[in-house]
C-alpha cells in the first residue's frame, strides 16, 4: 500500500513520561502495554513500603484484540501524496502511549487500570457521605 | 466485498491535544491496521471505608 508522507511544520509537547513515546517517521509495528494500579486516598498519606507485589486479576487477564482479518478487498488511491499540518500542540503524553507522526503499520496497544479509593470511616452518616462526595458539585435542592 | 479509497488533499491547520494516556494513539500519518484494548477496574469494592491500612505489605 502506497503511504502518504506527513509534513508538520511545528509540534510543541510538553511532558512525555511513563515510556510514553514520539515517533517521528515510518514505523513497522508498534506494540505498547500499560499496567496501572491507582489508589486515591482521602489524605495523601503512602507508605513506600506498600503495594509492592499487587496480584489483581485485571492484571493476569488474556489480551482481548479483535481480529485483524477481515473479508473485504481493500485499494487505496492517494491522489494528494501528502498530509499537511502546520501547528500541534500536546500538553502530556503518558502510560505507553504514542504520538506517531508518521506512518505506522501495525500498531496494538493495551492498558490496564485498577482504581481504589479508601475513605475514613465516620459515625455520622451525613459526616460520610459529605467525605466521599468532597470536590464534587453539589447537588441541586429540589424544595 | 470491495472497497475502495481515494485519499485527496489532506491539510489540517492546528491541532490542540491537552493529553494522550494509557498506551493511547495520536497518530499523524497512515496505518494498515490498529488494535486496541483496554481494561479499568473499578468495582462496588474497590471503595473501602474504613480505616486507612497499608496495601500489601511488602513480604
Amino acid at each position: 500500500m502506497l503511504s502518504r508522507i506527513v509534513k508538520v511544520n511545528s509540534l510543541s509537547l510538553k511532558v512525555l513520561s511513563f515510556s510514553a513515546l514520539l515517533q517521528i517517521g515510518d514505523c513497522s509495528y508498534a506494540d505498547a502495554s500499560s499496567k496501572a494500579f491507582a489508589l486515591q486516598r482521602y489524605k495523601s498519606v503512602f507508605d513506600g513500603e506498600e503495594a509492592n507485589c499487587v496480584d489483581y486479576p485485571i492484571f493476569h487477564l488474556p489480551s482481548v484484540y479483535l481480529p485483524i482479518t477481515e473479508p473485504v478487498q481493500t485499494t487505496f488511491k492517494q491522489s494528494k501524496p501528502f498530509i499537511k499540518v502546520n501547528q500541534i500542540n500536546i500538553v502530556g503524553a503518558t502510560l505507553s502511549s504514542i504520538i506517531g507522526i508518521g506512518n505506522i503499520n501495525h500498531s496494538s496497544m493495551e492498558s490496564r487500570i485498577m482504581h481504589i479509593r479508601q475513605v475514613p470511616y465516620k459515625q455520622n452518616k451525613q459526616e460520610q457521605l459529605n467525605e466521599i462526595n468532597e470536590g464534587l458539585p453539589a447537588e441541586p435542592n429540589d424544595s | 466485498m470491495d472497497f475502495h479509497v481515494v485519499n485527496g488533499e489532506l491539510c489540517v491547520e492546528h491541532i490542540e491535544v491537552v493529553g494522550v494516556s494509557a498506551s493511547s494513539l495520536f497518530l499523524i500519518g497512515d496505518a494498515q491496521t490498529i488494535q486496541l484494548s483496554s481494561a479499568f477496574d473499578t468495582p462496588p469494592e474497590s471503595l473501602i471505608i474504613g480505616p486507612t491500612f497499608p496495601f500489601i505489605p511488602k513480604g
